[in-house]
């Protein structure tokens, strides 16, 4: 580390040379020869693994294929898949349910995060220990925890509703969180915000803490309020934290799957039956592969549009 | 919240009071939040009639019962034939047969527990050896359409992987990686391998050149294979931090 303050001549050469010698010495292979071999064992990977099936996956979307008969002739139906996508209603109601989830989730951890990343930014002696606890529930296995919500949301037995009954005075068997059609969406909700506010707050926490002091210490001579230093000054500056949070959140959430099929497997019927769910639904419960790749190429396309508009926009808001 | 704060030594120090109202906040939803983990906990060790009672019992006698039955298969007996057996050799046997059941064996938790601990290994030791690898290639070489390839390795991460599982799924029938470690290591290994590069490359590009020059490789060697150690078990604890590690990257740029 300390390499050019070191007398030592040996180490000052080392520290001079460069990998275009190293890489001259190495059997004569020239510089961009051995960066390739760096680089192409991931790079084929991810072709391998991502880029090749997301091409297969375009060209399923316009047959009938069906994974379960792979014998059957396979026709290709050119953009019918796509028409009958648009025009089904189960899937405007998944939309639907996606859509809600991801509204309530985002609003919900994005405003109990960024307060806690505002308190945990007072400095309060301890404020490493309280935020590592908090940082828990994040941790876990999404599979695990639907798992285990499902206990705490039982009607007559789990410690939630016997929680609620306890503030509020109501039978603690008179309400299902899982079991009902109104209350349903809401236990998704609830799960993922336990488990995803951390998240949120540490986003918020790193842009708090990038707010250099003596913008508050200016204002503080200017005697701007609290108040008018929090919105001139504390909002503005972590926006594009608190915008980047949203978008990783929003993303997670139009993709989510494991949590929500473990807790309510998309019922009861498909009030909580998100994007995702209907997705394996279709591919691997009815096999229609064709179908169900469109739908896949929708989804996909509908996140990156809209996650291309909200970083356009989070660009915006960074260089203001 | 707008106490004065004419006491701190900075103005902009947060007074006493205001740091201790926010403690208060913090530590009530610190509690808050860790009650569903609590209750998980000590329900694990609660013999069957007690998780369940109404209302849920917060004192309780505890009971191996929930681990004995995760870890053991078990049938049901006759009293009679429960006679004829010799003495419970261990606490688990005893519960058991309380219940007028046998211990016929261990379950199958501990091999899909091992199961998932070789993919988790697995998949976390070939991002970061990839990773790593690629990651040097990008710090220290001149590569065409560095910038482009980058943003590709990320931008795979964007990709829900819904959109792909039908053709993996099938690919994988295929090549007889369908319910094997192996192709579920690939499979999350290339989801984690973005992040790996990332997050590698920016380590690689603060470590100094020096130790290159000597040429002398089985050092280098070794001080990467120790250098990958904290990597690995970092990587293992705190795979979801490293999201982090690149918004903030991405957000100081």
């Amino acid at each position: 580390m300390t390499g050019q303050k070191t007398p030592d001549k040996l180490v000052e050469r080392a520290a001079q040379a460069t990998p275009q010698a190293i890489a001259k010495r190495v059997r004569g292979l020239s510089d961009r020869a051995i960066a390739w071999i760096f680089i192409t064992p991931t790079m084929l990977l991810l072709l391998a693994i991502n880029i090749f099936p997301l091409i297969w996956t375009i060209q399923l979307s316009f047959t009938n294929f069906r994974a379960n008969r792979t014998n059957a002739a396979v026709k290709n139906v050119g953009i019918d898949n796509y028409t009958s996508i648009l025009s089904d209603p189960d899937i405007w109601a998944a939309m639907q349910s996606t859509a809600h989830f991801v509204f309530w989730t985002i609003v919900l951890q994005t405003l109990i995060g960024f307060t806690l990343a505002w308190l945990l930014d007072r400095k309060f002696r301890g404020h490493g220990f309280w935020t590592t606890i908090i940082l828990i529930p994040m941790m876990l296995s999404p599979a695990v925890v639907g798992n285990f919500w499902r206990f705490l949301y039982q009607p007559q037995i789990g410690l939630f509703n016997y929680i609620i009954a306890f503030f509020t005075g109501v039978e603690p068997s008179s309400f299902e969180m899982i079991g009902s059609v109104q209350l349903a969406p809401w236990s998704i909700i609830i799960v993922d915000t336990w488990m995803w506010t951390p998240y949120v707050m540490l986003i918020c926490l790193a842009g708090l803490r990038s707010i250099p002091d003596y913008i508050y210490e200016a204002a503080e001579v200017d005697r701007a309020s609290h108040w008018r230093q929090f919105w001139s000054i504390t909002i503005p500056m972590a926006l594009p934290f608190i915008m980047l949070a949203v978008l990783f959140r929003g993303i997670e959430n139009f993709k989510m799957f494991d949590m929500v099929n473990l807790l309510t497997s998309g019922g009861p019927g498909s009030t909580t039956e998100v994007a995702s769910i209907t997705l394996k639904r279709e591919a691997f419960e009815k096999w229609r592969t064709g179908f169900s790749s469109a739908f896949a190429i929708i989804l996909f396309v509908t996140v990156f549009g809209l996650a291309n508009i909200y970083v356009k926009a989070l660009n915006q808001v960074k260089s203001r | 919240m707008s106490a004065s704060s004419s006491s701190a030594h900075s103005v902009v120090e947060p007074s006493a009071l205001t740091k201790r109202i926010a403690l208060g906040a913090v530590i009530l939803y610190a509690l808050i939040t860790m009650i569903p983990l609590f209750w998980i906990v000590i329900t694990s060790m609660k013999s069957p009639p007690d998780s369940i009672s109404y209302p849920p019992k917060i004192f309780f006698q505890p009971s191996i019962e929930g681990y004995c039955n995760l870890f053991t298969n078990q049938t049901r007996q006759t009293p009679e034939y429960l006679e004829t057996l010799p003495p419970p050799q261990n606490r688990c046997e005893e519960v058991t047969r309380q219940r007028n059941m046998v211990i016929v064996g261990p379950s199958n938790f501990l091999k899909r527990f091992a199961n998932s601990l070789i993919i988790a290994f697995g998949s976390t030791a070939l991002s970061v050896l990839l990773g790593t690898i690629a990651a040097y290639g990008f710090s220290r070489f001149k590569v065409p359409l560095k910038d482009d390839l980058l943003f590709f390795i990320l931008s795979t991460r964007m990709m829900p992987p819904i959109a792909v599982a039908i053709p993996i799924y099938l690919m994988y029938r295929e090549l007889g990686l369908s319910d094997t470690k192996l192709g579920m290591i690939l499979l999350y290994t290339a989801v984690n391998v973005s992040l790996a590069v990332w997050l590698l490359k920016g380590f690689i590009d603060e470590i100094p050149r020096i130790g290159e020059g000597g040429m002398d490789w089985p050092a280098v060697g070794a001080g990467t294979t120790l250098f990958l150690i904290p990597i690995l078990i970092f990587t293992v604890l705190l795979r979801k931090h490293l999201l982090r590690g690149i918004t903030f990257g991405a957000v100081r740029k």
